[in-house]
């Protein structure tokens, strides 16, 4: 496990071109990044490419990393941003049915495909703000940093969001 | 909307954090003052556990993406090598092809062209000159200013003018100087990185 001091010393060599640097730092952050990409934007192949846009810019601006946020606050910042544009472009949100795989209990993957065709009607942003708060276990503060938007807009838009789950989860059902 | 509604709601948006366990200690304090008496929270709570349960659950990783992380790191790479740096600069790499290509141009501008009086030469072409000896200079980036003034002040040259948006320095050295100027040019300096000699 990986200190957040090394992220830093991580960004620093990369700052200074050190590729091997970026390698590791790519590897470190790829899953979490496939993750959260993932849950905003569209299909797999767009994801890997706004990863790679992320790490593009991680090489570009790692010397204006100044170290007021976190290392992992400031990258899905940028992954977020990118994100963002992705889906603007391509006007599309995730995917809904992720599909059966063999040896799930019905029942529990039936609510779990439920529950990823209810995500995929919020907008990227209040995706953005459910999947920083539950899967990353971000605060409402570090997500705002993340957003760039006040702490209270993270709390509606979360508000907002569970609110809209359960209103289509009743118009499902009915 | 009364007083009791407003901090009713404000705690409710607490809600989601409380249960992944990142409120602080000042926004824990009030929200847990406030379930002792609001039933509707205490059930809210229980929802959200589960909810976030569920949550964390759904989606799982397909086995396949340490072979696309790979793949993905792999291109990556190889964009690298093709892209300059967005603040004007080019990479290490860049400035040494750069600068070998601006080198063989010269060399190939001298061999091929008419030889009449050329406006540049290299620092092997031998000859006599009126007047100040002026060079063109590129330094390396990343050199400071301190260290570009030291090395010329150990060559004797002087600043004429620049850097020029392309990072080039004019520089002017007495005649007497000239054997001087040309050792320290072209002594592998590592901060040097191209020279021409200009004729005024």
């Amino acid at each position: 496990m990986i200190t957040v001091s090394e992220e830093r010393q991580l960004l620093t060599r990369i700052a200074a071109e050190d590729r091997a640097a970026l390698s590791a730092l790519y590897r470190l952050y790829f899953h979490r990044l496939e993750r959260f990409v993932g849950r905003i934007a569209a299909d797999r192949g767009m994801v890997e490419d706004i990863i790679n846009e992320v790490f593009f810019v991680i090489w570009q601006k790692a010397g204006s990393f100044q170290g007021r946020s976190s290392p992992s606050t400031w990258i899905l910042g940028i992954a977020y941003r990118k994100a963002l544009k992705a889906v603007a472009r391509e006007q599309r949100f995730a995917p809904l049915d992720p599909g059966l795989s063999s040896g799930e209990r019905a029942e529990s993957l039936a609510e779990e495909r439920d529950l990823e065709r209810l995500l995929g009607r919020l907008s990227p942003e209040q995706r953005a703000v459910m999947e920083l708060t539950y899967f990353f276990g971000y605060s409402y503060r570090e997500i705002g940093e993340i957003l760039e938007c006040p702490e209270n807009t993270v709390k509606t838009r979360m508000f907002h969001a569970r609110r809209s789950l359960r209103e289509h989860a009743r118009e499902d059902l009915s | 909307m009364t007083v009791q509604d407003r901090e009713h709601l404000s705690v409710q948006l607490l809600i989601p954090w409380y249960v992944t366990g990142t409120l602080d200690e000042q926004d824990m304090q009030r929200l847990e003052e406030h379930l002792r008496d609001c039933e509707q929270c205490r059930r809210e709570i229980d929802c959200e556990f589960d909810f976030a349960r569920r949550y964390v659950d759904a989606s799982p990783v397909p086995d396949d993406n340490e072979q696309r992380m790979e793949e993905g790191l792999g291109q990556l790479m190889n964009q690298l090598e093709k892209a300059p740096r967005p603040d004007g600069t080019i990479n290490r790499r860049g400035w040494l092809t750069l600068a070998a290509s601006l080198l063989i141009a010269v060399i190939a501008s001298v061999w091929f062209l008419p030889r009449e009086e050329a406006q540049y030469r290299t620092l092997t072409t031998a000859g006599e000159e009126n007047g100040k000896l002026v060079f063109q200079v590129m330094f390396a980036p990343g050199t400071s200013e301190r260290q570009v003034r030291q090395l010329l002040l150990d060559s004797g040259a002087r600043i004429v003018s620049g850097p020029s948006p392309q990072g080039v320095y004019r520089v002017a050295v007495p005649e007497e100087s000239h054997k001087k100027v040309v050792t320290a040019f072209l002594n592998d300096r590592p901060e040097i990185l191209l020279v021409e000699r200009e004729v005024q």
